[in-house]
């Protein structure tokens, strides 16, 4: 009993990670319509962006996170600007495999500046491991919590309560309306690029510590948020939120009691098994 | 006829250029020969299921696994000899294709995309985990093909095996795509509306599509096993994916010359930068962010643009004796 | 036995109280109309009348939440969308169906799918005598039927280099192929300078007489309509609002209070 609930708060918390990945993904995937293949490698860029600023530059905690979301807020305006805006109105294929261009880039970019061999760099906030009624819960847990409330909260103040929310909501709906109604649609694209990259970069410092990073830990995480966003139905933010932290419960859940290699492929057979039985997803309603 | 002539002697002349190149190659550029036929066998599945009928199936490289894990084991676990287990990676790839074809076909397009990287995937992991069944994560090796006594060891050897059943399955499915079938699947990829009310049933098209990529995988599976000589889990997973989908869109959708060249391009660049092989995936990249920005049409898309002769590649037979 | 409503299931073609919903809208309401042989029907309204959404509805890419079609005396509103192309019901599309990678030829050729059953994939494969001989019968009945739309010239041209006139000539050339019974044209003169429009109406007038298919015309163009069509229906928000000649319709009160009050 001890074992399941350390596995459910675990599971907990790592998968409000990737509910950041995964909404980062749907947010731009909502307003945009391009589905961002290689934003696995923006979370990578993150974490290592935010190593280097922290131990290879020794910037104190709250300025090396200012810095990597400030950088990694300015890569994705540029992504947007010298790549997506130019190809807007491209078949769906071009732009798929633009985004894949990415991948490669950021990867390559990754090898050469940090070279292959994994980091493991030490959890946020340095505290004992807290012992609360038998489940066990670690720095690194506290952190990501602490962060993924203040991000969830902020996000959702911002989406319900401005005007940038508002405008974000409305061009969800539609988009010509938005233009119509004299949103600019073109830096409001870069903006959310933006903001997506951000998101990863967020989800790559608060996993590093558990995950190890190196160059190829992309593709897992992209797969996950797949994952996460088929469960909750594409398009669908709160469905991607309630998507990832799922997809962290089950991971553990199946890696403990089934068979601990079957973690890795938890993302594959959930999307595959609800694709099959459920294609809206379990809070979906967006077809496409 | 003399049009019609000449064009036969060019296609024959071409043959037989095919059929010398073994005289002047050494075996390392042999083997890269050998790499670009097979490339170019499952690039052709994933173009007609991509480029010609528009269904974003990313399922190749997963069926080149299952053709090369079905010939391998069948040759390595049950003594079977090459040629059958060849024919047998075919058709276990036509089963799989067809089974995963009746999941993906009322899957919209992005769900499409991912269920099939999920598929390539967790058959990935399978190969990896199965343990005896296929042989473990570090993969296995291939005994050579032989036929009567003659042993095709060398890259050489293997070429011919690698170019004829190449060239078979290249003309079947030039054949294909130049007739309804063909029209058919474009008229899908562009319009699936407008082809429905032209009474082609869409679905069984969709179908054959994805049988056809499930053949030609498979094949191109089983001829791997001979090409490599070893078969590795690694070489089925996320990156081959990529790689075609990179080599099909770089050739320009519905095109079979432009796929042509681009395989090619694409089978030689890491060997070309082999000195600087950490820039290897940074130039893929920049490449492919370059291509889009610059060529969206692909190869075919420069060919048409830049060509001095205006023609397209039709998907009508020149039929004028018989009409 | 008696009806209890008038019912068009014995008409040529004919619907019954087709009604369609989309969530809280909705688009067709009890829409009964009824054609005859070789008749040319026109069908007008507003824009948003739902003149489109009736022909989504006939050739079956949006299923009807009520009512009837019926077809020479069938009822095909469960059939799949090629399955009512193949019983003869051709429909053409606002945007043309065209397909932008094959030429003129090509688009008409994909027309004869439906006439082309004999042939089997061994027979593609392997190009056998079989199939080169349907291969140039579809040929040939696609360069008919460029030649009877008058644009036989432009056969080998790619259908996204031509002008939108010649793209609706295409259109038309691929339905009439599989010799249709029955074509539905949506917007056909639509974004055609007068010349066109003039040539357009001698291709449909031939169409309909001398290869008795009948058509159901959907457009706005006035004058096109007015004086091609035998017969017109007038939609007003999904619902039949007037059925009759083109001097009726003309002088009909609730039309004209459609078109210059509410709507369009």
């Amino acid at each position: 009993m001890d074992m399941l609930l350390q596995i459910l708060i675990t599971g907990f918390v790592i998968g409000s990670c990737y509910s950041v990945v995964s909404v980062g993904m749907t947010i731009l995937f909502q307003t945009t319509t391009v589905l961002n293949f290689g934003h696995g490698e923006c979370v990578m860029i993150g974490a290592f962006i935010f190593y280097t600023f922290q131990f290879m530059l020794g910037a104190s905690l709250p300025v090396a996170i200012i810095l990597t979301m400030f950088s990694c807020i300015i890569i994705g305006a540029l992504m947007d600007r010298a790549v997506f805006r130019p190809i807007v109105f491209a078949p769906h294929v071009n732009v798929v495999l633009a985004t894949c261009g990415f991948l490669y880039l950021y990867r390559g970019l990754a090898r050469l500046i940090w070279k292959s061999k994994p980091r493991f760099p030490p959890t946020l906030i340095d505290i004992q491991p807290m012992d609360l009624g038998g489940v066990i819960v670690t720095s690194q847990d506290i952190a990501i919590l602490v962060s993924v409330f203040l991000l969830a909260s902020f996000f959702i103040w911002i989406f319900l309560f401005t005007e940038t929310g508002l405008k974000m909501r409305a061009a969800a709906q539609s988009l010509r309306g938005a233009a119509l109604v004299g949103i600019n649609t073109e830096n409001f694209f870069t903006g959310i690029w933006g903001v997506s990259v951000g998101a990863g970069a967020i989800a790559g410092f608060l996993l590093g510590p558990i995950f190890s990073i190196h160059p190829d830990m992309g593709e897992s995480f992209l797969l996950r948020a797949f994952a996460a966003m088929t469960l909750g139905g594409f398009g669908n933010i709160g469905g991607a939120a309630i998507g990832g932290i799922i997809m962290g419960i089950v991971e553990n859940l199946v890696g403990l009691y089934i068979w601990t290699p079957l973690k890795e492929v938890a993302s594959y057979m959930v999307i595959v098994g609800v694709l099959v039985f459920k294609p809206t997803g379990i809070l979906g309603v967006r077809k496409f | 006829m003399k049009g019609s002539r000449s064009k036969y002697m060019i296609q024959a002349g071409f043959l037989i250029l095919l059929f010398c190149i073994p005289l002047v190659t050494n075996n390392y550029e042999q083997y890269i020969i050998n790499l670009i036929f097979v490339n170019f066998l499952v690039c052709l599945g994933l173009a007609i299921i991509l480029g010609f009928s528009g269904q974003f199936a990313f399922a190749s490289a997963g069926f080149l696994g299952v053709g090369a894990y079905t010939a391998g084991l069948f040759m390595v676990r049950l003594g079977i000899s090459y040629w059958p287990a060849l024919l047998l990676s075919g058709f276990v790839t036509l089963v799989i294709a067809v089974l995963l074809a009746t999941i993906g076909l009322r899957l919209r397009r992005y769900y499409l995309a991912i269920t099939t990287i999920s598929f390539t995937l967790c058959m990935r992991f399978f190969y990896v985990n199965a343990g005896k069944l296929t042989l473990g994560p570090s993969g296995f090796n291939i005994p050579h093909a032989t036929l009567f006594g003659f042993n095709f060891n060398t890259d050489h050897r293997v070429y011919y095996i690698v170019l004829v059943v190449v060239l078979l399955f290249s003309v079947l499915s030039w054949n294909i795509l130049r007739s309804k079938i063909g029209r058919a699947f474009m008229a899908i990829r562009d319009d699936e509306e407008a082809a429905a009310a032209a009474s082609i049933d869409v679905k069984k098209y969709k179908l054959l599509a994805f049988a056809i990529c499930g053949v030609l995988g498979g094949i191109a599976g089983g001829l791997y096993t001979q090409v490599l000589g070893r078969i590795t889990p690694d070489e089925f997973g996320m990156l081959p994916i990529l790689l075609h989908f990179v080599i099909v869109v770089l050739g320009g959708l519905g095109s079979f010359f432009g796929l042509m060249i681009a395989t090619i391009i694409v089978t030689i660049i890491p060997e070309l930068i082999r000195a600087f092989v950490e820039f290897q995936e940074l130039l893929y990249g920049a490449i492919i962010v370059l291509i889009i920005l610059v060529a969206p049409g692909g190869i075919y898309g420069l060919m048409l643009k830049y060509s001095p002769i205006r023609w397209r590649e039709k998907l009508h037979g020149s039929v004028e004796k018989y009409s | 036995m008696e009806a209890s409503r008038n019912t068009h299931s014995s008409k040529f073609f004919g619907t019954d109280g087709i009604t369609v919903r989309f969530g809280g809208l909705t688009a067709l309401k009890d829409v009964s109309i009824g054609v005859g042989e070789n008749e040319i029907r026109g069908l007008i309204g507003p824009n948003g009348a739902g003149k489109t959404t009736f022909f989504n509805v006939v050739t079956s890419y949006i299923p009807a939440d009520s009512g009837d079609i019926f077809f020479q005396g069938e009822s095909i509103s469960h059939f799949k969308p090629n399955e009512i192309a193949e019983r003869g019901i051709i429909r053409t599309f606002q945007r043309r169906g065209i397909l932008p990678d094959l030429t003129a030829l090509e688009n008409v050729m994909t027309g004869c799918h439906r006439l082309m059953g004999d042939v089997r994939l061994w027979d593609i494969c392997f190009r056998s005598k079989r199939y080169k001989l349907e291969e140039a019968e579809a040929i040939r009945r696609a360069k008919e039927a460029l030649e009877s739309v008058g644009i036989l010239d432009i056969a080998e041209k790619g259908a996204e280099d031509l002008a939108f006139g010649q793209q609706t000539l295409v259109e038309i050339a691929r339905s009439l192929v599989s010799n249709p019974k029955l074509l539905l044209l949506d917007e056909p003169a639509a974004g055609l300078s007068p010349s066109e429009r003039e040539h357009l109406m001698g291709v449909l007038r031939m169409i309909a007489s001398e290869r008795g298919i009948s058509l159901i015309i959907a457009d706005h163009v006035m004058e096109f309509v007015m004086e091609i069509c035998d017969n017109l229906t007038v939609l007003n928000f999904g619902e039949v609002l007037a059925e009759g000649s083109p001097t009726h319709i003309r002088q009909h009160k609730g039309v004209l209070e459609a078109y210059l009050g509410g709507g369009g």
